[in-house]
């Protein structure tokens, strides 16, 4: 009896997982597929470089070039402002607190990971743009400093957890040696934990600017959405936040409309690069 | 000399870097709440959204259960999938190259930004298939979305399963499908149903995958799969992307935390009941 | 009468050869002891016989003839169930005492309480256990004692009514009066049982077993009554390791 149900159960996990594979893959190939239709049109190279995005004129006024640098500009704000305050608090965590107040302080962490980015959106429009707009007197506080300091804190969480882990196991394995010569927490956590824990912020930097490339709603809400050469305190435009507006407007099947997708195909491409970098990363840093 | 100076700025550098975080959590929560709390109803909160622009009175009742709805159908097909995948990866697949196959997958599917999961259901589920802009579409994306989420933590509870109990349950001549259901699950069930719950959070707050699939501006209590929602963070968007009404964004806003902290609280809350069990 | 014969046995982990041509005969309802040093192949030899050896990703090649049948002919479950181990850590399942010795017995088809009660009972009684436990069957077999876990998990090894008994070292972690409760057990067992202990403990092999096997780098290199191999061993080798020269 156990027999028949035990092969039957194992014919369906089988299945399932590869359901689950298939629709993934599918997902990808779907998109790909959708973006192939646009490339046939208009040359990678010329999509990836055009300066201009207009996807009311001709073809050729469908270019990216400036939203690719929008992307990576707020992105790498966030990561310059998140990784020195997530590391700073993920050696404290690992060097002084324990028991009781460490899980109070992870829960806390754990609070901020979970807040949905619409709601990060809502307090940087209200608050960082406002601030920006009375107290650095500039016409529009939409900007790219506003959408990078939005997304260093929606990244933080990730970037403190990855790091305490390591961190936290690095300090456990050196601190009895350590403490037995006399030696001073905080010169353990700066000479021994911090240099062994740099392929966990590596890993940690690649984590969190592939969630600052992806993220849609925040962004969207704070950079102003205008697809110019962006800069520090001017409006920009992110890769997400285009899909996010003009999917909308865009006419199924229309060249605008496969624009998006090739566009979403390229941020997928390098978020797929950064993953896999932070797979083997991660692995390497296991077997070590 | 320079040693001390060192050591102070290290320390500095440690403490000023949570305090910031500290801050910044207190903030946000504060702020919500305190804004929140001011504009908040019973009304509100059993209500549909009236006046002109509509949303500028009246309440959310309709974002609410249009969210738990999204909720519920994302987990479901998401965690029955997962759990199925999850098991087959510890349990059944005997080549580590399947494993590390379906781990790439798994890892790669994590990385695609949730805007491109809302476009794939867009074209794919809306048009393509035809099921419109629906409940059923937009819970199918979000399910999308959270799988790889739900994946991976299950995963890891049941890779964490003592060797030395599967080896005994082996060593009595059961079987596989009796040793899981027997013994694993039943030990792992807490750390399942809080990656579950976890991810209901996450799907619940996503708005990017659902503004192409499903959500709407208005739409009262979905009667059916293929009912169009209205849901929760979407409304949020559109009171302050609209400008319609900054008093309900507060109360929106708060109403979204606090479901989807007392999700997170469950989770949390049978994490640690089972790390009581196992000790 | 020998239960179980093993002729010129190989076994492999990977490309690694870990036994080598091992040729052993057990006699039913003995305790046969098998000694050696550490890493000689004593766990691996039990692994092979209990067919878990390729749970663990090994694989074994020779003959073993099993209660007159070609051992390799059993489907592997029948061989588990037949030929029970006991672990060298203990290993209770993170269940209820009750659950964990009624475990086995429900896969196999029993159902009725009053049936599983009765094992439970008698199972835990053999082990020594019964008195101790009596009282709590309902909690958590993790709250025992490593000495306690360690005879429940004989107990559960017993529950499927196994003809032979393999145990991998299980006082390894326990200290004397656990050892000496579970030494006392095992010659009352073994006028129902063939039990196969491997042990580090000489002192142990000599105490209790009928039979003794001693292994050195994979091979088997004497094989008798216990009171000839430690008082008149054939083989230079194994003297020096009885004298503690090596180990």
């Amino acid at each position: 009896m156990y027999k028949v149900l035990d092969v039957a159960f194992s014919k369906l996990i089988k299945l399932l997982t590869i359901f689950s594979l298939l629709l993934l893959a599918f997902v990808v190939v779907f998109i790909f597929r959708e973006s192939v239709v646009f490339f046939k049109e208009v040359s990678v190279l010329s999509f990836i470089s055009g300066r201009s995005w207009n996807p009311l004129l001709a073809a050729d006024n469908l270019g990216i070039f400036n939203i690719i640098l929008g992307t990576l500009y707020v992105s790498l704000v966030a990561i310059i402002l998140a990784l020195p305050i997530g590391v700073g608090m993920a050696l404290l965590l690992a060097g002084y607190v324990e028991g009781r107040v460490r899980a109070i302080i992870r829960g806390i962490i754990d609070i901020l990971a979970g807040i949905p980015s619409v709601v990060y959106g809502f307090i940087g429009l209200l608050v960082l743009v406002k601030w920006f707009e009375t107290r650095l007197d500039l016409s529009s506080g939409e900007s790219v400093l506003a959408g990078g300091i939005l997304l260093a804190v929606m990244v933080l969480p990730y970037v403190i957890s990855t790091c305490h882990e390591s961190m936290e196991k690095a300090y456990r394995r050196h601190a009895p040696s350590s403490q037995a010569l006399g030696v001073s927490r905080s010169y353990l956590l700066r000479e021994i934990v911090l240099p062994e824990s740099r392929r966990a912020i590596i890993a940690a930097t690649v984590l969190a600017l592939g969630r600052a490339m992806g993220e849609t709603m925040a962004v969207m809400m704070v950079i102003g959405n205008a697809p110019i050469p962006p800069t520090l305190l001017g409006k920009c435009q992110t890769i997400p936040s285009l899909i996010a507006l003009e999917m909308g407007m865009a006419e199924v099947g229309s060249l605008h409309y496969h624009s998006l997708f090739a566009s979403g195909l390229v941020l997928m491409a390098v978020l797929l690069a950064i993953n896999l970098v932070f797979y083997f990363v991660r692995r390497s840093a296991f077997m070590k | 000399m320079r040693k001390m100076e060192n050591s102070r700025l290290f320390k500095l550098w440690m403490v000023v870097s949570t305090l910031i975080v500290l801050i910044s959590v207190g903030f946000i929560i504060g702020y919500i709440v305190l804004n929140g709390i001011k504009s908040i109803s019973l009304d509100f909160i059993i209500s549909s959204p009236k006046g002109l622009p509509l949303g500028s009175e009246g309440g959310i009742l309709p974002a609410i259960v249009g969210s738990l709805l999204l909720m519920l159908i994302a987990c479901g097909f998401a965690s029955f999938l997962a759990l199925a995948t999850a098991i087959y990866v510890v349990f059944y697949c005997q080549s580590s190259q399947i494993e590390n196959i379906v781990h790439i997958i798994v890892q790669c599917m994590a990385g695609v930004p949730s805007i491109v999961i809302g476009l794939f259901g867009y074209t794919f589920l809306v048009a393509k298939l035809g099921l419109g802009r629906s409940l059923l579409s937009a819970g199918l994306t979000l399910g999308v979305m959270v799988f790889p989420f739900i994946e991976v933590r299950i995963e890891k509870s049941l890779q964490e399963f003592s060797t030395a109990a599967l080896q005994s349950s082996y060593a009595l001549g059961v079987s596989k499908a009796y040793t899981l259901f027997k013994l694993v699950l039943p030990q792992c069930k807490e750390d399942i149903v809080a990656a579950i719950t976890l991810a209901g959070g996450f799907a619940m707050g996503a708005t990017a995958p659902i503004i192409l699939t499903g959500a709407v501006i208005f739409a009262p209590i979905p009667s059916s799969l293929s009912s169009p929602v209205m849901a929760l963070p979407f409304h949020l968007y559109i009171l302050t992307g609209e400008g319609i009404s900054l008093e309900k964004a507060y109360a929106t806003a708060l109403v979204l935390i606090t479901l989807i902290f007392a999700i997170n609280i469950i989770s949390i809350a049978l994490t640690s009941r089972r790390k009581e069990v196992g000790s | 009468m020998n239960i179980l014969e093993l002729l010129s046995l190989n076994s492999y982990y990977g490309h690694e050869q870990v036994l080598y041509g091992i040729n052993l005969a057990i006699r039913k309802n003995a305790i046969t002891a098998v000694i050696g040093p550490s890493g000689c192949g004593k766990s691996t030899l039990l692994l092979t016989l209990n067919r878990m050896l390729e749970e663990c990703g090994g694989r074994a090649e020779g003959e073993i003839t099993f209660a007159g049948k070609d051992f390799f002919s059993y489907p592997k479950e029948e061989i588990r169930r037949r030929i029970g181990i006991v672990f060298q850590k203990p290993s209770p399942f993170p269940l209820s005492i009750y659950r964990n010795l009624t475990y086995a017995p429900v896969y196999y088809g029993v159902r009725d309480k009053k049936k599983l009660n009765e094992i439970v009972e008698s199972k835990l009684k053999v082990a020594g256990l019964y008195e101790e436990v009596q009282a709590d069957l309902h909690k958590s077999a993790l709250q025992l004692s490593g000495g306690q876990q360690q005879r429940l998990c004989i107990a559960r090894a017993l529950t499927v009514e196994p003809e032979i008994l393999l145990l991998d070292e299980p006082c390894s972690a326990l200290d004397i009066k656990n050892t000496a409760n579970i030494e006392q057990m095992l010659l009352k067992l073994a006028q129902d049982y063939t039990i196969v202990i491997v042990t580090h403990n000489l002192a142990q092999a000599k105490r209790i077993s009928d039979y003794t096997a001693f292994l050195l780098n994979g091979e088997l290199v004497e094989y008798g009554e216990t009171k000839k191999v430690f008082s008149r061993p054939q083989d230079r080798r194994t003297w020096e390791y009885i004298e503690g020269i090596y180990g």
